[in-house]
This record gives structure tokens, sequence and C-alpha cells, in this order.
């Protein structure tokens, strides 16, 4: 299941505004992709619209609700459905109907706005026509994620969950998910769920017929084999991300959690073996953990055959060395999942490929537009910076009268008669072009008229 | 350097003495005289030598002293430019290519 369009009329910022996630050169829907624009724009709302339309609930920074909104699912290529969703005095309205039905409602007369083959209407309260509520199209959605960008950083102290807060998990392990400070507790139920689930299956895989020639010992390797533990897993993931931090995942003092609220606290600790309170790491860091802890718990050990994960605003907080793998981080521990993104950043930018990039932008009127991406996946972020979000100049005031120097002197060096200020002038010429490293093919002077 | 950390090591030692004989710099990189010279083109990917952003960074420099070049009357004037300014040790090798070894030992 994947979004392959969506449709905005007259809401905020937006006018007709489309969103094509598919590729322009196969049709076929993205895996992921990524919204980038100057402030105000309106990425985190497209986030939470297409995350609200796919859970039928207001998400947190959406004002009110377009009066006209789609977006556009398709289960497989010949099947595709257009949820469309109306917000007047009585109420939203999440609706279910397929291309053709939609179509031929347009054409009834209540169509108000052409765009993009489709005619965008305002929804009545009561619809004259049968269309079915959006639930039941979704639901094969197995997990449905999203990492607000606004999250309060994580405190030092951790918030303390017990293990009947984890025990509903048993019964009804919920579709939806919210990944970030505030659904901290929520991380903490779902690790104390996983490590009792494997408990719990470990009993049922040692009372297995199969298993009553075996000793306790080839059972428990046959069944370590099939099972693996979650914080065995986080430990490698975490790893990765905190050993340039010179720090580890103490998972030997994390093994034996029961209620794991003081376990936690030793989770982490220097690769010289000092074990760390978890406060001592930077908010960001902290946060980052969190974030593909969560999000690594919600896919652990499930089969996710359709998921949803949107993040907001990943960079927050963390130093650029860390966001050079970053989407990689996120891609490795999810499986089946439509992957969105919405950064300011040029580094998490350029882990995209130039169609995955979505860049939105402010017309005359102020109204919101969008193009794609120009640069390749992995390109220089300076590139994305300058291409892609449009940046004008990367230099600072400082590093623009340097190069207005650097210019004037070259002009001045091919002229200056007096050997002893020419030479002045070539030392400083040096100096300026080696401390910003200005290259002189950007200065071929200008052509006589 | 980040890129650094991924290379794998090399077994060629930067001081090696034949080091001089199995590396030259060329067009502005740095290349194995010996296209087969594994040991020369890993000890080069190792070093990060032909980095993207380092032969950028080397392209601009040499691009500055061959104008510099140009606009002093002797080879001692240039010569006691460069020698006088520490920056051009980053690129001692990629400079002795150009303009001869002009920075005495």
């Amino acid at each position: 299941m994947k979004i392959t369009k969506l449709y905005i009329h007259d809401f905020q910022q937006f006018r007709d505004f489309e969103l094509d996630f598919t590729d322009p050169k196969t049709g076929r829907p993205l895996e992921r992709a990524c919204l980038i624009g100057r402030n105000g724009t309106g990425k985190s709302t497209l986030l939470s619209l297409m995350s609200f339309s796919l859970q039928g609930q207001p998400q947190r920074g959406v004002q009110g609700f377009p009066a006209c909104f789609g977006v556009k699912i398709v289960d497989h290529p010949n099947s595709s459905w257009l949820t469309a969703l109306s917000s007047d005095k009585s109420g939203c309205h999440l609706l279910e109907t397929s291309d053709n039905e939609f179509e031929n409602h347009l054409h009834s007369g209540r169509a108000t706005v052409q765009f993009s083959g489709y005619t965008s209407i305002a929804f009545p309260s009561n619809l004259p026509f049968s269309m079915k509520r959006i639930s039941s199209r979704l639901e094969s959605l197995d997990a449905l994620t999203f990492c607000p960008a606004d999250d309060p950083v994580l405190d030092t102290g951790l918030p303390s969950t017990q293990l009947n807060n984890a025990l509903p998990l048993f019964k009804n392990f919920p579709i939806y998910h919210e990944v970030g400070g505030k659904a901290s507790a929520n991380f903490r139920n779902l690790l104390i769920y996983l490590i009792k689930k494997r408990e719990s299956d470990w009993q049922e895989f040692l009372n297995l017929p199969d298993n009553s020639s075996r000793t306790v010992a080839e059972v428990q390797n046959k069944f370590d084999k099939n099972h693996p533990e979650i914080l065995k897993f986080l430990a490698e993931k975490w790893d990765a991300i905190l050993e340039p931090a010179g720090l580890a995942f103490d998972y030997e003092n994390a093994k034996r959690p029961v209620q794991l609220t003081e376990n936690l606290e030793a989770y982490v600790k220097l690769l010289s073996g000092q074990v760390l309170s978890y406060g001592a790491l930077s908010s960001g860091i902290r946060n980052y953990l969190f974030k593909i802890g969560h999000v690594a718990a919600i896919y652990f050990g499930r089969q996710v055959r359709n998921g949803f994960l949107f993040v907001d605003e990943p960079e927050n907080s963390l130093y650029p060395d860390f966001l050079y793998d970053l989407i990689g981080t996120y891609q490795s521990i999810i499986q089946n999942t439509q992957f969105f993104v919405a950064t300011h950043n040029p580094i998490i930018a350029a882990q995209f490929k130039p169609e995955e990039r979505f860049i939105l932008d402010f017309d005359e009127e102020h109204k919101v537009t969008v193009r794609r991406g120009i640069t390749p996946e992995g390109d220089d972020p300076n590139d994305v910076l300058e291409k892609d979000f449009a940046v004008r100049s990367l230099y600072g005031p400082a590093g623009i009268r340097s190069w207005e120097r650097f210019l004037d002197l070259r002009h001045k060096i091919q002229t200056e008669p007096d050997a002893a200020k020419k030479k002045q002038l070539m030392t400083e010429f040096l100096s300026i072009g080696n401390n910003y490293n200005f290259a002189l093919k950007n200065a071929v002077p200008e052509k006589a008229s | 350097m980040r890129y650094l950390k991924k290379q794998a090591e090399s077994s060629l030692s930067y001081s090696d003495p034949s080091l001089k004989d199995r590396i030259r710099f060329r067009n502005g990189i740095y290349e194995s005289v010996n296209v087969s010279d594994s040991e020369a083109l890993n000890l080069i990917r190792y070093l990060g030598w032909n980095h993207e952003s380092l032969v950028r960074d080397r392209t601009a420099h040499l691009e500055r002293l061959r104008f510099i070049r140009e606009q002093c009357s002797t080879d001692s004037d240039f010569a006691e430019l460069i020698r006088n300014d520490p920056y051009n040790l980053s690129f001692i090798t990629a400079i002795e290519v150009e303009f001869g070894n002009l920075i005495p030992n």
C-alpha cells in the first residue's frame, strides 16, 4: 500500500496543490520521499495530513482541516483508491472511493475547481452518493508511525512504566505509533512487551513435543537462532550511532530487565567501560537513540506488509556527522514501508534521489508550489543547497566581502607597476585565497563587449 | 576525516622508499604508476589523496599559484612567495610536480 498522490484545495497556504509521489520514469509509487522547503511552506502539515488520512485522527500541529483534501492510495497496479476528506460545520468525513466513482461524482455538477484531471470539490455534510468509510480500506495497514519534530527533548528523568502497562500489547498491538519524547513511555512499554513475549515464546517452544528428547541447552540454542533479542538488536543499531562518540550500548547490564526503569539508565557506557547515566548524553543523541529504538521496536519480530513512516526533521539537535547515514539507519529497521521525511538539512536531502525530493516554495501570491530535486543522490550537500534548496550564496557577509577583495586583488596585481606593492598584493591574494579556498575559475573576467 | 574511517588499511607505508616510484601526481590526481599496483592504489585511497573535496582544494590552490607565477617576473620571486606561505606544505608534492622544486628542504 502506497500513497501516490495528495491534493489540497484552499487550506492555509495551499490553493490547488498537488504532490505526485510516483516515479516520473516508471509511474510506480515512490518507496520514500523527502519534503524540503523554507519555514512556513507546510512540510510538517503535509506529513500530518497524510498521517491523519491513514489513521482518521487529527495530528498535532494541524489547525483545522482542508475543505477539500485527498490522498490517493495504491494497493497494487490495477486497483487504486482516493481517500477524500472534508471539513465543514458538521465535522470531517473520511471517505473511500475508486478513481471512477470519484470522477463520476465530480462530473455530477458539484465540482468547483478543475485540478489535474480530477475536479476537487467541497463535500457536503450529507453525502448523496455511496462511499465507504476509509477504515475498511485500511484494514491491511500494519504499521503507521509518526515522528513529530517539535517533540520536547527528553530530560534526564525517564518516565516510569509498569509491566501492567505493557501487557495489553499482547492482546492489541496498535497500528498507529507516535514516536518521540512524549511517547517515550510507550517505547519502554514496547520493550517490556517484546522481552516478556520472548519469555512466553520460550516457554511455549520448550514444551513442544519435538523438543522433549533434546537437552535444555540444545532447545535454547535452537530457540535463540529464530528468536532474536530486542535489546541485542537495539545494541547493534545504537552502537553504530554511539561509536563515533566513543560510546556503546551497555547490553550486558540491560539484559535482565523487569520493569526496565533502572536498567535503562545503565544502557550506555563509554567504550572504555565506564557506565554513563542516560542523562549524561546530549539531548540530540538521546532523542535520536530513542526514535531509532522506538521505530525498530515497532517493526521488531513482525512481518509488516503495509507500513508508513513519517519523520519530521530527523536532523534536530544532531551534529552533521550523525546525519550522513541517518536515512539508511531508518531504512535498515523498517520493511515494506513507504517512508516520508521533512527536512531543512541538505545532508539528509542528499540521501534521496532527485525524483524523491519535493521542494516547496511560495509563489508571488504566497501560495505553496512544488518542484522535484535536481542534484543526484549522494551529491555534495553544498550542491543540494545551491541547486535544490536554491540558497543564493553559501558564504556569509564576511566571506562575500573577502571574495570581492580577492577579485579586486586579482585585478590590481595585474596592473600594479611597483614591485614591492605588487608583492604585498600577491601575498594578500594568496592568504585570502587559501583561507577561503577561492577558485579562480569562478572569477573569469568579463569579456569585453 | 570521516571518509578515511571506511577505507581499507594499506599494506604500503607512507614512509616506504619505493613510494616515489610507485605513486605519481598527474593531471591533478594521484595515481599508481602501475595500474595493477593495488598496494599503491590502497594507500592513495587510505590517505584520501584523491578525495573529491581534497582534489577540489588542491586544484583551486594550484590555480591561484599558477596565476601568481604568471605575475612574478622571476622564479626566485615566486619561490620566495610560496616559501613564506606554510599553507603550501599541504600540497608540497603537487607544487613540486607543477612548478619544480622551489622550496628547499
